[in-house]
């Protein structure tokens, strides 16, 4: 059986943090208004990141000698939520700061740590994710991007697609062969930091539903990397990728990715001065939903903080919030469409058709949730 | 006779109105091309007597049609065109030539302008219906010409709506002067495009299924998959056969008001959980441009909210349940949903696709 979440609090040194964080974000929203932040967080701009990372915000769980602010998981989960609540514009750094640079601190070299964990600190180094490729979405084990010895070090060819942000990133952590083939599954498996300036490197942005590009994919011809490409064991990148995957399950980005519609929408209705009861019915709905999450997943944070790889509750909480993130613009789209002469101003209407588009993927990227709830599955002893 | 209308539509869109051309012209192309298409192959006025020189489809015939305009996602309001063309043949009125559209909800007015917004296929439309607000649903309507001056893009990505504006109310147009259920109307036509669009979610997720596999085999092969297609294929069969109902015919080229309103709600109510079934088998690729499902979603999702969303429509016939002094449920739906099924001196029992 998977165990209990318990509640926790956040302890005093973290929630210190908020007030300056929030007087920054307050900054930048007053200059962009929340229509335009309906992106979240996939909404990508260097310098923001720049600024936060001047602020010390970036890279604040690796330690200060490299570059980082040396606090723990909960002062991260205090920053990124008041980010998060106010949909500011974090995918530059977000890889990076969620998971590539705790990935490096657990895995890399000593020269690896000095190199990468001072330029994500900065918010100089800009990472994506390469695990997905054309024939192995769910069944990441399945992957082909192989990487062969080479004088130097490795020889790389291959394909990655879907990779978020690949074209305005500087290195890419890839989940490649490098010995046997597709029917060995999780054994041969590596991670690889892959320069993506390397010559043999291509990237070709893919275009979505509602006309952004922001995913990729990313050819690999022979491309030649040093020796210290290898990120953690040669064959130990199946382990990794699942401790990564807890990582990149259970934050708060789970759960507060239609926020800035939902509070477009508030906004809506406190003008408008009153709401029927059906609507405030809604309002409260996602409300309770939203408290629930966030104190499972302050509680996630917590194991994560303790050293624990909580993969299935992470799982769930990302499930579970997915859902909720999908829930907010149906069920708005159905409650303001109960009123078929109310007029929507021009700013709701957009936010509003662009989650509805976009929500999709909430559940799909960072694992299906057909995939999660098989995870989930196998944590209750099911399978 | 039907099916022949229906048979030359199919293969024109086809044909005319292939993905390509569809994103063409939700790009901003024009449509006057694919339009001169339509009005050549004289199926534009399909739905105008045969005395009058149409095709004589009623509305009954012409569900089927208007499901074709959603199966094609043809971005072109030739359903609408359809119903307002023979509407206007009906009573005596010439109908413009050029698509029409409908404007989605009664004209909100402020100092002295005329103002739809979100119309559906507004930017494509060269005339729209625009109708006042009246409790008797009757007033008289005009249609109104569109141009790029009245013309306002709405922002949103792909979208044929547009916000519409005469800084006066014109006094162009054509009056219609005969009192007709718009909303009705428009309501059954959407509830229609959307049994069509969610034919071809349904075609390209089960061909997707069936051709995707991971671990070795097909996705459709794992139960978590089926489980989804089975409730995308029950969705997409009720929504189908609520908006074939939706259609019924009350007077000549008006749709019973009870019934539109069941098939809109149903549609409505559907079409959230299709298109997120489809996008969920599909996985990341269903989410690019490229790819054809989203022609098919996107729609699915104005839709649902275009003359009003489910919870609209339910209110209707939540509010004419509750008036009756009917006994019980059945006896209030039969006559109401079902003319023709219930027992009684107007019954006739012979009305197609009663299930009596
Ligand atoms: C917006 C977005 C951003 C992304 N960013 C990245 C990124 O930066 N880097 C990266 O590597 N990847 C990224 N991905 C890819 C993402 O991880 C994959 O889409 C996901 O893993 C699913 O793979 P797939 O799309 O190939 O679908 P498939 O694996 O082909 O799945 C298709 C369907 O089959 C189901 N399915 C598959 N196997 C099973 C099973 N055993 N049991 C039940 N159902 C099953 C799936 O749940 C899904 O419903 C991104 C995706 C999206 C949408």
């Amino acid at each position: 059986m998977i165990e209990l979440l318990p509640i926790c609090g956040l302890p005093s040194h973290s929630a210190a943090l908020r007030p300056a964080v929030r007087a920054f974000v307050r900054e930048y929203c007053e200059r962009v208004p929340l229509e335009a932040r309906a992106r979240s967080w996939m909404d990508f701009d260097a310098d923001f990141s720049r600024a936060l990372a001047r602020r010390g915000w970036v890279g604040l769980t690796l330690p200060k000698q490299y570059g980082g602010a040396g606090l723990d998981a909960f002062s991260r989960f205090v920053v990124i939520e008041e980010l998060l609540g106010s949909s500011a514009p974090v995918a530059a750094h977000w890889i990076a700061d969620r998971q590539s640079g705790p990935l490096i601190l657990r895995f890399g070299t000593e020269a690896q740590k000095r190199f990468f964990l001072p330029r994500i600190c900065r918010a100089e180094a800009f990472f994506c994710i390469g695990m997905s490729e054309p024939q192995s979405g769910s069944d990441l084990a399945s992957v082909r991007t192989r990487a062969t010895r080479s004088a130097s070090g490795w020889r790389l060819n291959g394909q990655k697609i879907w990779t978020t942000n690949a074209h305005r990133s500087h290195y890419m952590i890839a989940l490649v062969r490098t010995s046997g083939g597709p029917e060995d599954r999780h054994k041969g498996l590596s991670q690889l930091i892959v320069d993506l300036a390397a010559p043999g490197v291509s990237v070709r942005q893919i275009r979505d539903l509602t006309g952004d590009a922001h995913f990729n994919e990313v050819f690999f011809d022979d491309v030649e990397l040093g020796e210290d490409a290898l990120i953690g064991g040669e064959g130990a990148g199946w382990e990794q990728v699942t401790a990564e995957l807890a990582f990149e399950r259970s934050g708060p980005e789970r759960f507060y990715s239609s926020i800035a519609l939902f509070d477009l929408w508030l906004a809506y209705l406190r003008a408008r001065g009153g709401a029927d009861t059906a609507t405030r019915e809604l309002a409260g709905r996602v409300l309770a939903r939203l408290m629930a999450l966030r104190a499972m997943s302050v509680s996630v944070t917590a194991m994560l903080a303790r050293g624990d790889s909580p993969v299935v509750a992470a799982a769930l909480v990302k499930d579970l919030g997915t859902e909720l993130e999908q829930f907010i613009p149906h069920a708005l789209a159905e409650s303001l469409g109960r009123e078929p002469g109310q007029p929507i101003p021009d700013g709701l209407a957009q936010a509003l058709a662009y989650v509805t588009q976009i929500c999709p993927t909430y559940s799909l990227r960072g694992g299906t949730r057909e995939i999660l709830r098989g995870v989930i599955a196998r944590g209750l002893g099911l399978r | 006779m039907d099916s022949l209308l229906h048979d030359a539509l199919d293969r024109l869109l086809a044909a005319a109105s292939p993905p390509g051309t569809v994103r063409e012209i939700e790009a901003g192309g024009t449509p006057q091309a694919l339009w001169r298409q339509i009005v050549d192959s004289g199926l534009a006025d399909a739905m105008v007597e045969e005395a009058r020189g149409g095709g004589g489809a009623r509305l009954d015939d012409a569900f089927s049609l208007f499901a074709l305009c959603g199966r094609h996602a043809l971005p072109l309001p030739l359903a609408h065109t359809l119903a307002v063309r023979s509407l206007c043949a009906r009573t005596g009125v010439e109908a413009p030539n050029g698509p029409i559209a409908i404007a989605p909800h009664p004209v909100a007015s402020a100092d002295g302008a005329l103002l739809c917004r979100h119309v559906p296929y507004g930017r494509v439309a060269q005339w729209v219906v625009v109708y006042q607000d009246s409790p008797a649903a009757g007033a008289a309507a005009r249609l109104l010409p569109v141009g790029v001056e009245n013309c306002r893009d709405t922002g949103i990505h792909g979208s044929l709506q547009a916000h519409l504006r005469w800084s006066a109310p014109p006094s162009s147009g054509v009056v219609l002067a005969a009192p007709l259920p718009w909303l009705d109307i428009a309501a059954a036509i959407t509830a229609a495009q959307m049994a069509g669009a969610m034919e071809a979610v349904l075609a390209l997720t089960l061909r997707y299924a069936a051709e995707r596999s991971q671990f070795g085999r097909p996705i459709g092969s794992f139960q978590a998959i089926q489980q989804q297609l089975a409730v995308l294929a029950e969705l997409s069969m009720a929504t189908r056969i609520a908006a074939e109902l939706g259609c019924r015919e009350a007077a000549p080229g008006v749709p019973d008001p009870l019934l539109a309103a069941a098939a809109k709600a149903t549609a409505a109510e559907a079409a959230g959980t299709v298109a997120s079934i489809a996008h969920a088998v599909h996985a990341a690729i269903g989410i690019t441009e490229e790819y054809d499902l989203q022609l098919f979603t996107r729609r699915l999702l104005e839709w649902r909210t275009d003359y009003g969303a489910a919870g609209f429509w339910q209110r209707r016939l939540g509010d004419a349940l509750l008036a009756s002094s009917a006994s019980s449920t059945l006896e209030f739906m039969l006559p109401a949903l079902f003319p023709g099924a219930a027992p009684g001196p107007a019954s006739d029992d012979s009305q197609p696709g009663d299930p009596t």
